[in-house]
């Protein structure tokens, strides 16, 4: 190439870079994150729910919250950025710690990464997206605000059908229904918490599950995407945890139908399979989801329960030793 | 020459890599500055306060139940800290009036460094929401005054608060929206101000003191809603020689029907109301935007000003009956004055 | 040539200079931050002259000779206003033409000369997080001394579909509007919304609020500018029937898609004329894309009755374009009643709505709600705050019944409710 004309192409890829537009503001956050950000819809035998979920790895593992995903959900639909609509089964849903994690067929989707919690400061900028007031079901808009974190400290009692307590992320940025379940992202786009609907009644902004609180769950269910769980210390302390998700069903028959086992559970080490149902617990009959995974939290870990299982080829006895909830 | 050119275009392709926000980015790092500034000049008070409760008419009593629980709560004062802010090396701080509004038993401050001091409650100023509260210390860290002539609408304003956690301070971000609020004393902010850093430092992007987080009103403009005042420095000076001595201005109840005005509307007789605030005594009592008040207490009503004197001159808690206008048709209401908090 | 060489060697190294400088330069973060701060004021001193105070809102000069805008329910009530100018001048001014439904009306200042006035930008030129500045007089602080409040803030999203459009023939609300997190309260209706540019993108008008409250959580709507641009001549006209609809063209409700779907096709109408079929999904309007049924009444709304809009369809296998004529939505001066349950509500302390009280002789007590019902869905759909019961009922019409789901001393109830409008 002439070198006038090689000068001349220099200048004008310079330009792009001078010309810094000012204007723009944070339009660069919300390019990269929109296309992971995601609407959901799903079922229970009693109702329909909405919100937000954020898909966090390339292979279509979606983290959102209780709020949105309960136990039990069947006919969980995701609306993607771009209008498209996808079924996601339900992987784990722990409504102590408020987050559920769902999951889509196929690989490379886009994504973001997930962020740490532990050193946030009040200051620092923040970002919330979603699903806000049926934004991307209803007009296909991932909604975002911004704002700054202004506060971190302990939530005691639970709002507006939250279930999580202990420490939460607070922020400016407006936090409003339809959003639960969605991100909350630090400056440079990585997930610091999970936005939930409940609120201190002495500051009355919107909050965040911290990541690090939720990150041992979904490595429990998924470690060979997000890294194996932490060695658990403590033996004593935690709820029991069998390993099974179970469905809610439209006309409830006998028992419990089991969706899902989690690879390497209690469950999983006695033989469960999806499509068993689990009729009673320690002699106790068990009707819904929600009944089973009370009574099991409700006992320690270690304890040895007595199932009654209706698998394929019958009605057996099984007996599980349960084991600490993954943390 | 061709070489020369290569190199600077290398050099300059930094300027492409967009990862993230470049502005959330750099906001960030400038607020943190600001915040690590400020932060040892705002104080955490512990304020045992006995609030003194008016004693409530029946007809006021019976309103209350009206009220959603959710809102109790949102215009409840809370149990917790409140934010303050030396300004004088030998442990002068201010807070706001609403803070020590009863009878006070003890005040523990709680400094950034650390340290917790008993505090003497001094003089306090309800019309400028502002107490002063005196601790025994020496070198207290301070912040410079910001020059009050030169705050522009549209600048960057923090509220930095101390509360709950004594710790850690608290920081909300947004812009001036105007200046010259409540007769000249506040400037007007959307940085979120809620009770917990009422009382705080709103300072510029250089850390300098614009004034100091107050006038909440919950039941008027709301928590967090973008609607916040700080009451100015160059206010606060003036009074500082009288709240030193002890002085206490208060302003005696302002009776609030809770109604905004259509102001200007020329075709109308009477008081158009544009819009009715969130659980005032005019929404109980059924009034609603478009309603035209043509008489009150049995005055008639021509234009809005006609109206507002009259309000002035009933007290908290008066029955008044007025007539309204509504598609034509006119109808008898009987409100139960709130106070404008 | 020796000189375009060594001019152009010389621009390009300057440019290259000018980059590196600024990539390094980008370092100081407290320089950047104030250089932001300081387009802020800039864009303020210029836009707030035109700000108008009329009424309980807000409203924005956008000529010389004193043509100024706000919302149908901030002017439309009357028509002749004493307003006030940012600068403390009062004018009397008249109301030229207002749209009800679309929620916009012009008036102009009587003897105004060489007004402060700002011109409208591309509001589909809007990205998500760009800034914002909203001007306006919530809770009419600025009365007294003619200061407006000024806030700033970011696109939420564009778009935004707030209106009701259940029924072709009755569309109403904002069914395209640009959604904001700068901060706006009652007393903004009519106010403008700033680029940073200084262009009117938007004129704010409605809030979606959380906590019960009436005050700013963070999302403010605004009518866009380029749907106010292309009615302002009919506005200035004085004219009504402003908007307008595909005469007997209807969308497929519900059903497993979101996409907008031709229903049904009525004999003898515009649609028919214009060769739409039972089937047809409508992906474009004007070149805009129409993903939902919400997006397609949103885009319809923003073009004035009586123009021809190109629809890009699919048809089967294949794409076609239809033009269609608008057809006018009945004029009337009185907006259909809202549907109301007559219930006075709260948040529920274990998810759902608690009922306060149900007013006596209203729907929600004729079907038999008793006061601390917890509302948990209506129609099926889960009801987690009272602003979801809000947004459900504010879409139905009178006479529509609903399904509601309650709880009471701990037994699941249905109760079958008929809403009426309000009296």
């Amino acid at each position: 190439m002439p070198r006038p004309l090689l000068l001349l192409v220099s200048l004008l890829l310079c330009l792009p870079a001078v010309a810094q537009e000012r204007k723009r503001g944070h339009t660069e956050i919300y390019r990269l994150a929109s296309p992971a950000i995601v609407g959901i819809n799903c079922r229970t035998r009693r109702a329909t729910y909405f919100g937000t979920g954020t898909i966090v790895h390339a292979d279509g593992y979606i983290l959102t919250s209780t709020t949105v995903v309960p136990p039990g959900a069947s006919q969980i639909e995701v609306i993607t950025a771009d209008g498209k609509k996808h079924e996601a089964k339900l992987v784990g849903a722990n409504v102590e710690k408020e987050a559920s994690l769902i999951q889509l067929d196929g690989k490379d989707w886009p994504h973001v990464e997930l962020g740490t919690s532990a050193d946030v400061e009040p200051g620092q900028v923040t970002y919330t997206l979603g699903n806000v007031l049926n934004s991307i079901t209803q007009d296909n808009e991932v909604a975002m605000s911004h704002g700054i974190v202004s506060g971190l400290y302990e939530l005691t009692e639970t709002m507006e059908g939250a279930s999580y307590k202990g420490e939460v992320i607070e922020t400016s940025a407006a936090v409003n229904p339809g959003v639960d379940g969605g991100p909350l992202l630090d400056a440079s786009g990585k997930v610091i918490g999970i936005l939930s609907l409940s609120y201190s009644k002495m500051r009355w902004l919107g909050v965040a599950v911290p990541i690090d609180v939720i990150r041992p769950y979904i490595q429990g269910l998924a470690p060979q995407a997000f890294g194996a769980p932490p060695a658990r210390t403590d033996q004593a302390a935690g709820p029991a945890f069998l390993g099974v998700v179970a469905a809610d069903e439209e006309e409830p028959g006998t028992g419990v139908p089991v969706v899902e086992v989690n690879r390497g559970s209690p469950a999983d080490r006695v033989g469960i399979v999806s499509g068993d149902r689990i009729l009673e617990v320690d002699g106790k009959a068990v009707h819904t989801a929600q009944e089973l995974e009370t009574l099991i939290r409700s006992m320690k870990a270690g304890a040895q329960v007595r199932l009654k299982v209706k698998t394929e080829s019958g009605t057996q006895d099984m007996t599980v030793t349960l084991d600490l909830e993954p943390l | 020459m061709g070489k020369l050119a290569a190199i600077a275009w290398l050099l300059a392709l930094p300027a492409w890599a967009d990862t993230g926000s470049p502005d959330g980015a750099a906001v960030q790092q400038a607020f943190a500055e600001v915040v690590r500034k400020v932060a040892p000049a705002v104080v955490c008070l512990d304020i045992d306060l006995e609030v003194v409760e008016k004693p409530k008419s029946r007809a006021q009593r019976l309103q209350d139940r009206l009220t959603p629980q959710q809102l109790k709560d949102y215009y409840a004062r809370p149990e917790g800290p409140v934010s303050g802010v030396i300004v004088s090396e030998d442990g002068y701080i201010l807070t706001t009036y609403y803070a020590v509004d009863g009878e006070v038993h003890g005040i523990k401050v709680h400094l950034a460094d650390g340290r917790t001091l008993e505090g003497e409650l001094l003089g306090r100023d309800q019309n400028l929401d502002l107490a002063l509260v005196k601790v025994d210390a020496e070198d207290l860290p301070t912040l410079e005054p910001a020059d009050p002539s030169k705050i522009r609408v549209g600048q960057f304003l923090l509220v930095v608060g101390r509360s709950p956690s004594p710790e850690h301070p608290t920081v909300t971000a947004g812009i001036v929206s105007a200046d010259g609020r409540n007769g000249n004393t506040c400037v007007q902010t959307d940085a979120e101000i809620d009770y917990g850093n009422l009382g705080g430092a709103a300072v510029d992007l250089e850390g300098r003191l614009v004034g100091i987080a107050a006038q909440l009103s919950t039941t008027e403009y709301g928590l967090n809603s973008g609607i916040g005042f700080v009451t100015r420095w160059d206010c606060i000076e003036h009074t500082m020689a009288d709240l030193k001595e002890g002085k206490v201005v208060t302003k005696p109840p302002s009776p609030f029907l809770g109604v905004q005005a259509a102001e200007g509307a020329l075709d109308v007789e009477g008081a158009q109301i544009d819009q009715v605030v969130q659980n005032s005594a005019a929404e109980k009592a059924g009034l609603r935007s478009g309603d035209v008040i043509t008489e009150f207490q049995g005055q008639k009503i021509v234009e809005w000003e006609d109206l507002s004197k009259l309000i002035r001159a009933c007290k908290v808690g008066d029955e008044v009956g007025m007539i309204i206008k509504r598609d034509g048709v006119d109808i008898n209401i009987t409100a139960v004055l709130g106070e404008r908090k | 040539m020796r000189n375009v060489r060594a001019l152009c060697t010389v621009l390009s190294l300057a440019a290259c200079a000018a980059a590196a400088a600024r990539s390094a330069w980008a370092d100081d973060a407290t320089a950047k931050a104030r250089e932001l701060e300081s387009d802020v004021v800039h864009v303020v001193d210029q836009v707030v002259p035109a700000f108008v105070f009329i009424g309980g809102g807000s409203g924005v000069c956008i000529s010389e000779d004193g043509y100024f805008l706000t919302n149908n329910h901030v002017a439309g009530s009357s028509k002749r206003w004493r307003v006030k100018t940012q600068d403390g001048r009062a004018y009397v001014a008249d109301l030229v033409g207002t749209d009800r439904r679309g929620d916009i009306a012009l008036l102009k200042m009587k003897d105004a000369e060489s007004r402060p006035h700002v011109d409208l930008g591309d509001s589909d030129a809007l990205e998500t997080g760009e800034y914002v500045i909203a001007v306006g007089n919530p809770f009419l602080l600025g009365r007294p001394d003619c200061r407006p409040t000024v806030t700033f803030g970011i696109v939420s999203a564009n778009h935004r579909c707030e209106g009701s459009y259940a029924s072709p023939k009755d569309l109403q609300g904002y069914l395209d509007c640009i959604q904001t997190d700068a901060s706006v309260n009652p007393g903004n209706s009519g106010g403008p919304l700033f680029n940073m540019k200084g262009e009117l993108v938007g004129i704010n008008g409605s809030i979606a609020p959380r906590f019960g409250n009436r005050v700013n959580t963070g999302i403010g709507y605004a009518i866009p500018s380029n749907q106010i641009s292309r009615f302002i001549p009919r506005l200035k006209e004085g004219k009504g029937n402003c908007h307008g609809v595909p005469d007997g063209l209807s969308l497929l409700q519900g059903g497993t898609s979101n996409d907008a779907i031709v229903g049904r096709v009525k004999a003898g109408t515009e649609a028919e004329k214009a060769g739409f079929q039972k089937g047809d999904v409508i992906l474009e309007v004007q070149g805009m894309p129409t993903p939902t049924a919400a997006r397609f009444w949103g885009v319809v709304w923003t073009w004035p009755s009586g123009e021809t809009v190109s629809c890009k369809v699919r048809r089967g296998e294949e794409t076609t374009q239809i033009k269609v004529k608008l057809t006018a939505i009945d004029a009337d001066e009185k907006l259909r009643d809202k549907a109301q349950l007559g219930v006075r509500m709260e948040a529920a302390r274990d998810g759902g709505v608690r009922v306060i009280d149900a007013l006596e002789g209203a729907p929600a007590a004729k079907g038999g709600v008793k006061s601390d019902d917890v509302i948990k869905a209506i129609d099926e759909k889960e009801m987690k705050a009272p602003a979801d019961v809000l947004k459900f009922i504010g879409e139905k019409k009178p006479g529509d019944k609903v399904k509601i789901t309650v709880l009471r001393e701990g037994k699941e109830l249905e109760i079958e409710v008929s809403l009426e409008g309000r009296k």
